[in-house]
């Protein structure tokens, strides 16, 4: 009896110790692949939604029609509570705007922060203070602040918690284990794309106007953008690249946030035209192979600074044209390596630099923040 | 006196050194006589205690001298220490007067590695292990004769050829040494020690791990080396036999301390074996060399408690070599033995005057006097128990087996049976009595049972607890 | 714990060959090859340039007729592909040598030239340089970080090692295992704490390993390092194959052990740290490399080190070659390669010699 409950320690020990095997290879794995995603993965940030009880809105106005096509949302016409949301984690019942959300994400909580009341979301991480990688750095900074224990999340007692795909699932099995309800949504890095996700964050926090009124932002910037384009008769087809260097240089290939920006911009993504796909290690040699007509930097201005010297007197590059012409550029990371609204300021500023004619006399704004 | 490169190094330099050495400050003259190597009053300390405790000791051109001692007594330390591969506490180590361990350099000058390297080998007790094939290893004695970026030239290889040839190794030369038997490993060792060519050879038990065939090989080479070289040698070892063989002169080291020096015949004395390793040893003369020979009798011999016949005492009547091995496994076994009655050149009494039991002698074929047998008969009852040995009964030695009557407790041991021979059949003995002595001990054997003699000592234990238990 | 050294390859040397045929055979092999590989390495890459202006550029490099090759590619095989290709052989050649030196002195076949912390107190010089921001101030911050914190490690584990008056390379090694842990905690504990993502992804690139930051200064720091040390590792290289032998030994065939191991261990670790400092941690070359020259050439070290280092060399380049080829225009880090390559061979070398497998 005691010699085979013995025997099955064991073997979990070595199931386990397998495990950890498995999971180091996957993170090597993640290593080698460039470095993984966006800053979302090493951040597993999340989101979590709070409503104030003041957004009682009893007659859905008329565009209230546009979550009919969101995906998640259990019935469309259902505008009151509670209501229920189905995501990847399950069906998620939620009974009231929730006054306790918490984001794993830096993307869904500056989504968050332009649709309810910032102090709805129960706490920030340490990364979203820097004003360089967040478009929330000023909000983050008077709020409260956690570390990455997932008991951190559950000490803070969140009625619900919002995550992307990116957030670790043992951290996820955890927090629903805790009996947090988990909302996982997509982040999509095309702006368009996303509104989905925006519509279906605003209704599980009853922020339905908020979120109608940042699409229809979004929609008519981006409308701005395409009718900018259209009308841009020169450097259509520009290849761009966008790099930065992390003691190794890294491109943005096809599937990465920088590379939809570019795209999005009415320019063509170099890296993945090479055949780049996701974030790949790249050498000076690989960029002059390359041949970007335009090199973007999106990383903290020291370093891009740094890198865009050496890329400016690097011999090899002198015959690139983005080099050549001058047109290598230091480009807010905050709007390149988030997954948000943001993304459709790296789009206008990028279209300006590229399509200078074409928006000329057009100032780009920043997005707002509920409230202000 | 900064020189420390040998060659032709002055004679007063070194005359100086021995002097120094000698501690007694005499002329410096060219004429002092001063040995290939001195070691002066050397202590060695590991861990703090003292391990060899200020032993002294000379060889001289052509000798071989022989460390003896038991388990920790300090043989390899104080080897080791010669060697310089441990650091002495005090005291000082000189080849030909040029100083290589201690404080006490500037005689001669002293040393630098490599010149000591060419004048003292060292051949650990275990064997080296490694990935170098084995003549690669061979060819590792002639480094301290190479110049730095030197590298090895025929002569060298010539040389390490011979050695191996030497030491019968020549056959696994391209193997690695990971790959060979410790015995093999240790005559490639003994080979790299022969390429060496240096004036002193210091070996750790040489022999440990051979067959007798190459025990001998590897002794003889050794001497071979001291004959033809003049060199000298220093060697460990445990078989004090071979060590009378080979060596010119022994030092028996107990507790660190060099508690003998001299010739086999000075050293190996049983005072000697008794005080350094604890035994009880005989040691004759061997028939060929006329060396000792050492002839041990048992790990518990001068005990006196704790072994099973501490206490008791067993009467042998024995004799014509009946009753000697039983003599001993008795004795060893703690038991107080007594014999009777033996007569001269009787091969059972020449045993128990070695093993210095107490016996009634008489002289060679002659009958038992009275007075004989009354000294026999209270060895007998005075006995715990007694044996009655198969021994052949002559009218001289009757009374013997009519003195086996008076046994308090009697053992009679059956005779041997050889196989195959036609004239002892099993249970007789010789009897030259006309029947009387067989009748007799066929009378004791039906009183008492017969036992064969590999029973006897088992027997004598059962008897012993017995008494025991009943005295209780 | 240690596994001895494998044994049932036939060492190739009968008696009697010698130690310069040896060497001269090998260091032509792997000296021809090496050469080759470099030729190869400066015309293959993902900026295309044909093969003959790579070879007219080269030529012209060596003083030879005139480059046929556009500027720019003129500019990419000299201040691109060549400096990596040096670095990368320089690199490999310090991890080679390292590799064979403690080997020797480990009496080990399974010791790398990190074994004694070397390469964890570079990876904390390293994280120190990154963390603080020192490497974005200058592109010498970070090697010189590394080195120093290499540098530093050994002399801790140096004193562990000493403590009460007699060197024990028991405890030395043992000392190395747990400095390298300690180090490696503090390494990831600062990837774990740190507020800063990209701190997070610079440290964990560096780790990596790779050769692709070289430049023509990195080789002119690394090589005259990895050269000295090089150099002085010839000088004792026999009295390394008596330590190997045992010190007991060594010391009576008259090798100052002391002298020898302490110049050995010294200079194994400025190599390693130099290595390390301009290629972060790149696994098993110091691991492989000697082993496999140790089954060809045999133990000898006057053979075994100098062409563990060439080998090395050699190894690196063909691997970092690799690592820019096969995804280009992306790459591979090259410490992945040399591990998805190291990392079998090393569980063949523990499979094949499992029965040999003691502890220490």
């Amino acid at each position: 009896m005691k010699l085979s409950w013995r025997a099955g320690t064991v073997r979990r020990v070595n199931v386990n110790s397998l495990l950890l095997v498995i999971a180091g290879v996957v993170a090597a794995a993640i290593v080698a692949c460039g470095g993984g995603e966006e800053a979302e993965v090493s951040a597993t940030v999340e989101a979590t939604a709070v409503q104030s009880t003041a957004t009682v809105s009893p007659v859905p106005a008329p565009d209230l029609i546009r979550f009919a096509d969101v995906p998640g949302i259990v019935d469309p016409t259902n505008f009151g509570w509670p209501r229920s949301v189905e995501t990847p984690e399950g069906v998620i019942s939620l009974t009231a705007p929730s006054t306790k959300i918490h984001s794993l994400s830096l993307g869904h909580s500056e989504i968050l922060a332009a649709l309810v009341d910032f102090d709805r979301l129960t706490a920030v991480y340490s990364f979203f203070v820097d004003d360089e990688q967040s478009n929330i750095a000023a909000l983050s900074a008077d709020h409260k602040m956690i570390g990455f224990d997932p008991e951190e999340v559950v000490a803070l007692e969140p009625e619900v918690i919002i995550a992307s795909r990116f957030t670790n699932a043992e951290t996820v099995g955890l927090l629903k284990g805790a009996g947090i309800p988990v909302a996982r949504t997509n982040l999509e890095s095309s702006a368009l794309g996303n509104i989905p996700n925006i519509l279906l964050i605003g209704y599980m926090v009853g922020a339905e106007i908020e979120a109608l009124e940042l699409v229809d932002e979004i929609e008519s910037r981006m409308r701005l953008i395409t009718d900018g384009l259209a009308g841009a008769s020169t450097g259509v087809g520009t290849r761009v690249l966008s790099v930065s260097k992390w003691t190794s240089a890294f491109a943005a290939g096809s599937g990465t946030t920088e590379g939809g920006i570019i795209e999005q911009a009415g320019a063509i993504n170099a890296a993945a035209d090479s055949g780049i796909e996701g974030h790949q290690q790249v050498s000076i040699e690989s960029i002059a192979a390359i041949n970007p007509d335009v090199i973007i930097v999106p990383q903290p201005l020291e370093s891009a600074n740094t890198f865009i010297d050496e890329l400016m007197s690097s011999p090899a590059l002198a015959e690139v044209p983005a080099v050549k012409n001058g047109q290598v550029f230091y480009v807010e990371p905050k709007y390149h390596t988030t997954l948000s609204h943001w993304n459709v300021r790296g789009i206008e500023q990028l279209a300006g630099l590229l399509y200078p004619s074409a928006f000329s006399g057009v100032a780009f704004e920043d997005f707002t923040n509920w409230g202000d | 006196m900064t020189h420390s490169v040998p060659g032709a190094a002055d004679a007063d330099a070194r005359a100086s050194a021995v002097s120094d050495l000698n501690g007694t400050g005499d002329d410096a003259g060219g004429g002092v006589e001063w040995p290939l190597l001195r070691v002066a009053e050397v202590t060695t300390v590991l861990g703090g205690k003292v391990i060899v405790d200020s032993v002294s000791l000379d060889i001289w051109r052509g000798e071989v001298v022989g460390v003896v001692g038991s388990n920790g007594s300090g043989k390899t330390t104080l080897l080791k220490t010669i060697a310089g591969l441990l650091d002495a506490e005090s005291g000082v180590v000189a080849v030909d007067g040029f100083s290589v361990v201690g404080v006490g350099s500037g005689h001669g000058g002293r040393l630098g590695f490599r010149d000591r390297a060419r004048r003292l080998a060292y051949m650990p007790q275990r064997a080296e292990s490694h990935p170098f094939t084995a003549f690669e290893a061979v060819l590792m004695g002639r480094y301290p004769h190479l110049g730095r970026f030197a590298l090895e030239g025929s002569s060298d290889r010539e040389m390490a050829r011979a050695a191996m040839e030497r030491t019968s190794t020549s056959e696994f030369a391209d193997r690695k040494l990971d790959t060979l038997s410790g015995g093999e490993r240790q005559r490639v060792v003994l080979a790299r020690v022969l390429v060496q060519q240096a004036d002193v050879l210091l070996m750790d038990e040489p022999t440990a791990s051979l067959d007798l065939w190459h025990q001998m090989l590897t002794m003889d080479l050794m001497r071979e080396e001291t004959n033809r070289r003049g060199a000298g040698a220093i060697v460990v070892l445990h078989d004090l036999s071979l060590a009378a063989r080979y060596c010119d002169r022994l030092v028996l080291l107990h507790k660190g301390r060099k508690i003998a020096e001299g010739t086999p015949w000075d050293v190996l004395t049983p005072e000697n074996l008794r005080t350094a390793f604890g035994v009880e040893g005989l040691v004759e003369p061997d028939p060929v060399t006329g060396k000792p020979h050492v002839l041990l009798l048992g790990s518990h011999y001068s005990e006196s408690s704790g072994l099973i016949g501490t206490g008791r005492t067993v009467h042998l009547i024995c004799g014509a070599g009946s009753g000697r091995q039983l003599m001993h496994q008795l004795r060893v076994a703690g038991y107080t033995v007594t014999a009777g009655v033996l007569g001269t050149g009787d091969s059972d009494r020449e045993a128990a005057e070695r093993l210095g039991l107490d016996y009634v002698g008489a002289p060679p074929f002659s009958a038992i006097t009275n007075e004989q047998h009354s000294r026999h008969l209270e060895l007998v009852r005075a006995a715990d128990h007694v044996v009655l040995c198969p021994m052949a009964v002559g009218i001289n030695n009757m009374r013997n087996v009519e003195a086996a009557l008076e046994a308090r407790d009697l053992l009679v041991v059956e005779p041997p049976v050889s196989p195959g021979s036609e004239t002892e059949v099993a249970g007789s003995v010789g009897d030259y009595t006309q029947g009387r002595a067989s009748q007799l001990r066929r009378g004791l054997i039906e009183r008492s049972g017969q036992v064969p003699e590999v029973a006897v000592l088992f027997e004598l234990a059962r008897a012993g607890s017995a008494a025991t238990l009943s005295d209780r | 714990m240690a596994v001895e050294f494998a044994n049932s390859v036939p060492t190739g040397g009968v008696p009697g060959s010698t130690v310069v045929k040896r060497l001269s055979g090998g260091a032509l092999l792997l000296g021809s090859l090496t050469i080759m590989m470099i030729v190869v390495a400066s015309a293959v890459g993902p900026f295309n340039i044909p093969i003959s202006h790579t070879a007219t550029t080269l030529l012209d490099l060596a003083g030879i007729g005139e480059s046929t090759a556009a500027p720019t590619e003129q500019a990419i095989i000299q201040s691109i592909r060549l400096p990596r290709i040096f670095l990368a052989f320089f690199v490999g050649a310090a991890l080679g040598i390292s590799g064979g030196i403690m080997q020797g002195l480990f009496r080990n076949s399974m010791a790398d030239p990190g074994i004694i912390g070397v390469s964890s107190g570079g990876a904390t010089g390293a994280v120190f340089a990154i963390a603080s921001g020192a490497s974005t101030v200058s592109t010498l911050f970070l090697p010189l970080f590394a080195f120093v914190g290499s540098a530093i490690s050994m002399t801790i584990v140096f004193l562990i090692a000493s403590v009460g008056g007699r060197f024990s390379m028991a405890t030395l090694l043992l000392g190395g295992i747990a400095v390298s842990s300690f180090l490696g905690a503090v390494t990831t504990a600062t990837i774990i704490l740190t507020d800063d993502l990209n701190v997070q992804r610079q440290i964990i690139f560096w780790i990596a390993g790779g050769v692709d930051t070289a430049r023509w200064e990195s080789v002119r720091i690394a090589a005259p390092i990895i050269g000295v040390g090089a150099l002085i590792t010839v000088f004792v290289a026999r009295d390394l194959n008596l330590l190997l032998v045992g010190e007991d030994e060594a010391r009576s065939l008259g090798v100052r052990v002391t002298l020898v191991r302490n110049t050995l261990l010294i200079s194994a670790s400025l190599i390693t740290g130099a290595a390390v400092a301009f290629s972060g941690i790149i696994a098993f070359v110091g691991l492989v490399v000697p082993h496999v020259v140790r089954l060809a050439v045999g133990a000898d070290h006057r053979v075994l080190l100098p062409l563990s280092a060439l080998g090395g060399g050699l190894f690196l380049l063909v691997a970092d070659t690799a690592a820019r080829v096969i995804l280009s225009p992306a790459e591979l880090r090259v410490g992945i390669l040399t591990a998805m390559i190291g990392a079998p061979f090393f569980v063949y070398l523990l499979v094949r010699n499992r029965s040999r497998t003691s502890m220490l």
